[in-house]
């Protein structure tokens, strides 16, 4: 009886909370919306109120102002962006040409997001600028440029089907990329379409893909010149009596074992002994194994070669915390995040050599192309702008447009010898190849690749490389080094170490 | 492997195994409450690494205060979600799993939009220097998740023997149709439960900010070994989870100073799969069914 | 009366069949090639919702399913590729592999349910997953397996173009669905049914559960494999990536909005969330949002998924056509 009793009592309850519980939930969905609401916008306002001040470029002369007789709008440091093109003839009339469709293909969600979201930034910088002047000038007429973006979240089923909608619905003829097996999954449709894909990733380019360029990265020239620079700070092997261990470490993704192959090739090629050379996971959170690991076996080098920025971070907290003491080299240090966890001296005294520098280092000098380009990013999507992107300007920002800009170069080469239609991506790379020499944003460059990856689809450029300054609490250029000469004295040696780990082109199966 | 790298390699897993610990036991208390399971725990770990974010490393709080907030983010993200996911779905576990897995998009996109996608966000360590012993140097930072570990644990098994609140939660958790009985209101036990574990969210994402690296995609990395830790300690069981903190602790970071850290990752799951074969309500959890 | 309703609903059914099939073969030929290769992407979702479905419905919500999707393509693609195995035959061998993989994970997993279960079938997936990953020799790590086949030319017609490509998908499609209904219907169908109600009672009845349900994992884990094999001679390349975790929920999300209950739910559910994601492709960056949110709405509003709503639909019509 009582059983029965507590059974009913039970039943009745459960019948209660299931009618009350969907009006209850819409009341009290409605009260923590409220709240959430609340919540949520009361941080914007204690998060503006920052205590540090924000760090000013170094190099700010002059604002921007508005020439009368540039085209309405274009101010002056979008003129300057412009300057490297050949032949755009700011200011004078042409006919109007077609729209030309420009691809944006990589991750804009998602866990690799930090590598494709921030290269819009510059891409629209670019693509404003020409525009203001009424588009690119090939071949007698002007060709307003236009971007869409597909969102491949890093994966190579969507990249294939991004590169389908891209080019078959909105005809584009170009596509900035971040690479990787998005590439390998693209590459048969946009040769068979002749579009261009620029990677950021210079093992995609191979014989069998002809629209596939890259080295807009400097990579992986600057990680060879990582062991030089290493190798000219470090005592000899005569004064110590021994030769020097270089140890590397670098997670695996699409890129890092090629990468790696051939900075170790260069590292050898140096003189130095390889001592440890191992790849962590992704989704590795704790680096306090790795470091002292690789501490063990007494390296004279430690590179980070190409880490993602947070894992580098992490990675320079447990060096600093384990007591290193030699050289550390990578491809890209973000000393901003750095800095929270390691003191600047720690990164002084063992030297912190990367690459990618900072549009607005000193030693590009000012008025610079850099300078300029650094003005726009502050006043579009620096703090307080209207694209505000709650960030500051990394190298992924300017990382893109290193293959948009020659490519319009390439046009408008090639638009000479055709004037009246917009020129066959045949036709540009042709015209690139020809030239001896054309600008980008790192320096004069020109194409090259076909001894490292079987095809002239690479821009090569003066490598900048930084060292971590006390003075400035960042990274600054020391030197901007020529890759052709030397990478002939060393090729030899290089090429047998990325052979011997099966990462030349000709060994990817 | 030579006695150096052996000392710090020990050092390294205490440390790591304090931190999975502070991360598990939430998770593990609330399952114990509601036989469901928040799967965007982790998120909620990163939503308190995210407080300590804006609130020290953007408005210059104190760190410690920065902390407390987290825990008061983490406490009022748990009241929420138990009300308006937890109790609608109460008993439908598949349901409870199914929400707490579009807690996670949410969640991710919320806090990528709010404080930006990309490079990871800097959080200062407040304490930059390692603590040595025997010649091994591990951060303090990490040293700080064990005394707060055992502070917790402690801090629960008190409150769950000698207060009246804390005692019916324990009934709760050994048989909700007995507690009911006995007058204990579940509605209220649930919230308890869930208040609780997201405080101790907080506190693990406190510290946790300066110890990892802080993007939007962080709940997603802790979450699988603080589930693996918690379906081998034992659904429901604080010292269970414990156990299992320090074992795949010490295993994980073994094996990634040995072999690597995807090697590590495989070693865990193989060996959850092992222990679940075996005795499928793990260490020391309950009956299952 | 009642005979002559029946009837003509069961004449309706199939007759709203044939047009939809009919829409599908024209379809190809009067749209975009863009379209067209999107469809196909329907078609192979379709095709793991509804193996997934059966899995499910026997027993729980697995989180290997995307997981074995992969199994396929490995199989089929380093057949394919490696060992130059015709792209016909691989195809099914790629099915065949997967459901002995889905045996082996779901044999640990008959001792556990619910919460273990959930995580366990995860952390098996992944292991396969970070398998691929590891071992450069032979799954290519992170790279994976590039440069995967076409498949042939056959009778004259060359499958490694679109439209033909298409009609392969959509045959696959047709059979595979074809096959798990008559299964749904089937005898085992009905104890497939009956172990999904009430496994005790099932098991009781002398009925064995661990048997039904490792049968389910086998020809499920059979159905991904093919779409596995399918995919990958289209795409030509495989990676670990394409199969992590969020693709899993993604796919489980599809099936909670369609429903389960019956055969066309995981059809709606596809229908209806793969258009939502397309759809939302200017929105990518926050488009999570709506799929969580979605997902808990339904979950609380609309536990019996869209299909849930259907019969309510379909009495009203019902009655329509009783007034006539």
């Amino acid at each position: 009886m009582k059983e029965k009793e507590l059974n009913d009592f039970q039943q009745d309850d459960e019948e209660q909370i299931r009618q009350t519980t969907r009006r209850e939930f819409l009341k009290k969905s409605v009260k923590i919306g409220a709240a959430a609401g609340v919540a949520a916008s009361l941080f914007p306002i204690i998060s503006s109120c920052k205590k540090k001040p924000e760090e000013k470029p170094a190099a700010a002369p002059a604002e921007e102002k508005e020439v009368s007789k540039l085209p309405s709008g274009l101010t002056e440091d979008e003129a300057a962006i412009l300057s490297m093109l050949p032949d755009q003839q700011i200011g004078v009339d042409y006919p109007q040409g077609e729209e030309i469709n420009v691809g944006f293909l990589g991750a804009l969600s998602g866990p690799s997001a930090g590598w494709g979201l921030p290269g819009l930034t510059g891409i629209n910088i670019w693509i404003d600028a020409v525009n203001k002047t009424g588009g690119l000038l090939v071949g007698g007429k002007r060709y307003p440029l236009r971007l869409h973006t597909f969102d491949d979240e890093g994966i190579a089923s969507k990249a294939l089907q991004g590169a389908r909608q891209l080019v078959l619905e909105r005809n584009v003829k170009f596509i900035n990329a971040i690479g990787g097996d998005p590439a390998n999954a693209t590459a048969p449709f946009l040769t068979e379409h002749k579009v261009i894909y620029a990677s950021l990733v210079p093992t995609d380019m191979h014989p069998n893909r002809p629209y596939v360029v890259a080295g807009g990265d400097i990579t992986p020239q600057c990680n060879m010149f990582n062991a030089l620079i290493a190798k000219m700070v470090l005592p000899s092997e005569k004064e110590i009596g021994r030769p020097l261990r270089y140890a590397l470490t670098t997670q695996e993704d699409i890129m890092s074992h090629q990468v790696a192959a051939w900075e170790i090739g260069a590292a050898v090629a140096t003189g130095f002994e390889i001592v440890y050379e191992k790849f962590f996971a992704v989704e590795t959170t704790d680096f306090a194994p790795i470091v002292s690991a690789m501490i063990a076996t007494k390296p004279d080098v430690i590179s980070l070669c190409e880490a993602w920025p947070e894992y580098q971070t992490l990675l320079w907290e447990q060096l600093y915390l384990q007591g290193y003491e030699g050289v550390v080299v990578q491809n890209y240090a973000d000393w901003e995040t750095n800095l929270t966890k390691i003191p600047a001296e720690y990164a002084a005294s063992v030297k912190g050599i990367d690459s990618f520098p900072l549009m607005d280092d000193p030693w590009w000098g000012s008025p610079s192309w850099q300078a300029s380009f650094t003005r726009l990013w502050n006043k579009r999507y620096g703090p307080g702008a209207p694209e505000d992107v709650h960030r500051k300007m990394t190298g992924i920002d300017w990382d893109h447009v290193i293959w948009l800009i020659p490519w319009c170069i390439g046009a408008q080469l090639a638009g000479k010898e055709n004037p009246g239609k917009w020129p066959s991506n045949d036709e540009i790379l042709e015209a690139l190849r020809a030239q001896p020499s054309f600008p980008t944003i790192l320096g004069p460059g020109h194409m090259s690749g076909e001894e490292m990856f079987g095809i002239k689809n690479m821009i090569e450029q003066p490598v900048p490389m930084n060292m971590f300054s006390l003075d400035a609490k960042d990274k600054r250029i020391i030197a901007h080094l020529n890759f052709e000469p030397w990478f002939q004295a060393i090729k030899h040696v290089v090429i047998k170490e990325v052979e011997k780990r099966g990462q030349m082109y000709y060994q990817r199966k | 492997m030579d006695k150096q790298l052996l000392i710090q390699t020990i050092a390294n897993s205490i440390a790591i195994s304090g931190i999975y610990a502070l991360i598990a036991i939430g998770l593990t208390l609330a399952f114990g409450v509601m036989q469901m399971a928040n799967l965007a725990h982790g998120h909620f770990v990163m939503a308190g690494a995210y407080a300590v974010y804006a609130l020290y490393s953007l408005s210059g709080w104190s760190f410690w205060i920065a902390v407390v907030a987290a825990v008061v983010v983490g406490t009022i993200l748990g009241i929420g979600v138990e009300r308006t996911i937890f109790k609608p779905l109460r008993g439908d576990v598949v349901g409870g799993f199914i929400a707490t897995a579009g807690l996670m998009f949410i969640f991710e996109v919320l806090v990528g939009e709010f404080w930006g996608w990309g490079l990871s966000r800097p959080v200062p360590s407040p304490y930059k220097y390692a603590v040595k012993f025997f010649g091994a140097a591990v951060s303090f930072q990490r040293i700080l998740a064990i005394p707060f570990t055992v502070v917790c644990i402690a801090g629960l098994g008190f409150f769950m023997r000698y207060f009246r609140l804390g005692r019916a939660l324990r009934a709760v958790s050994q048989d909700p149709e007995a507690a009911a009985l006995q007058g204990i209101n579940l509605d209220r036990m649930t919230m308890l439960a869930m208040a609780i574990a997201g405080g101790l969210a907080g506190v693990a994402g406190g510290l946790v900010s300066v110890i990892y690296a802080i993007t939007p995609s962080l709940g997603h990395r802790i979450i699988l070994p603080a589930l693996i830790v918690t379906v081998v300690g034992g659904m429901g069981s604080i010292a269970g989870v414990t156990i299992a903190a320090f074992i795949f602790g010490f295993i994980i970071t073994f094996v990634t100073t040995l072999i690597d850290g995807v090697a590590a990752q495989m070693v865990s799951v193989t060996i959850m799969a092992i222990v679940l074969a075996i005795r499928p309500r793990g260490i020391m959890g309950h009956e299952v069914g | 009366m009642r005979l002559a309703n029946d009837n003509n609903y069961r004449l309706y059914k199939l007759s709203s069949l044939l047009v939809v099939l009919v829409v599908l073969c024209i379809f190809p030929f009067i749209t975009r090639t863009y379209l067209v290769e999107l469809a196909m992407i329907y078609f192979l979702y379709i095709i793991l919702a509804q193996s997934y479905r059966l899995i499910v419905t026997i027993h729980d919500w697995q989180l290997y399913h995307f997981v074995l999707y992969g199994v396929g393509a490995y199989t089929s693609g380093m057949l394919a590729k490696n060992l130059n195995f015709p792209v016909f035959g691989a195809i099914p061998l790629g099915g065949i592999m997967a459901s002995i993989v889905g045996v082996l994970i779901t044999l640990p997993l008959l001792g556990t349910e619910g919460w273990s279960f959930y995580i366990a079938s995860y952390g098996l997936a992944e292991l396969i997953r970070l398998t691929w990953l590891k071992f450069r020799n032979p799954f290519g790590a992170s790279t994976g397996i590039i440069e995967i086949p076409y498949p042939p030319v056959i009778l004259g017609i060359d499958f490694s173009k679109t439209i033909p490509y298409y009609f392969f998908t959509l045959v696959v499609m047709l059979i595979i669905l074809y096959l798990l209904y008559r299964l749904d219907k089937s005898h085992i169908g009905e104890t497939f049914k009956a172990i999904s109600i009430d496994p005790l009672l099932a098991e009781s009845t002398g009925i064995s559960v661990r048997k039904h349900r490792l049968m389910a994992s086998a020809i499920g884990g059979f159905c991904a494999g093919i779409a596995g094999g399918v995919l990958v001679h289209r795409l030509r390349t495989v990676d670990p990536n394409m199969f992590e975790l969020t693709s899993m929920l993604y796919l489980l999300i599809y099936l909670v909005v369609g429903g389960t209950k019956t055969f066309w739910g995981p059809i709606i559910g596809v229908g209806v969330m793969q258009t939502v994601f397309e759809v939302t492709r200017p929105f990518a960056q926050i488009r999570p949002v709506f799929f969580g949110l979605a997902i808990i709405l339904v979950l609380i509003f609309m536990p019996g998924g869209i299909e849930g709503l259907i019969p309510k639909l379909g009495e009203k019509f019902k009655s329509l056509l009783k007034i006539e």
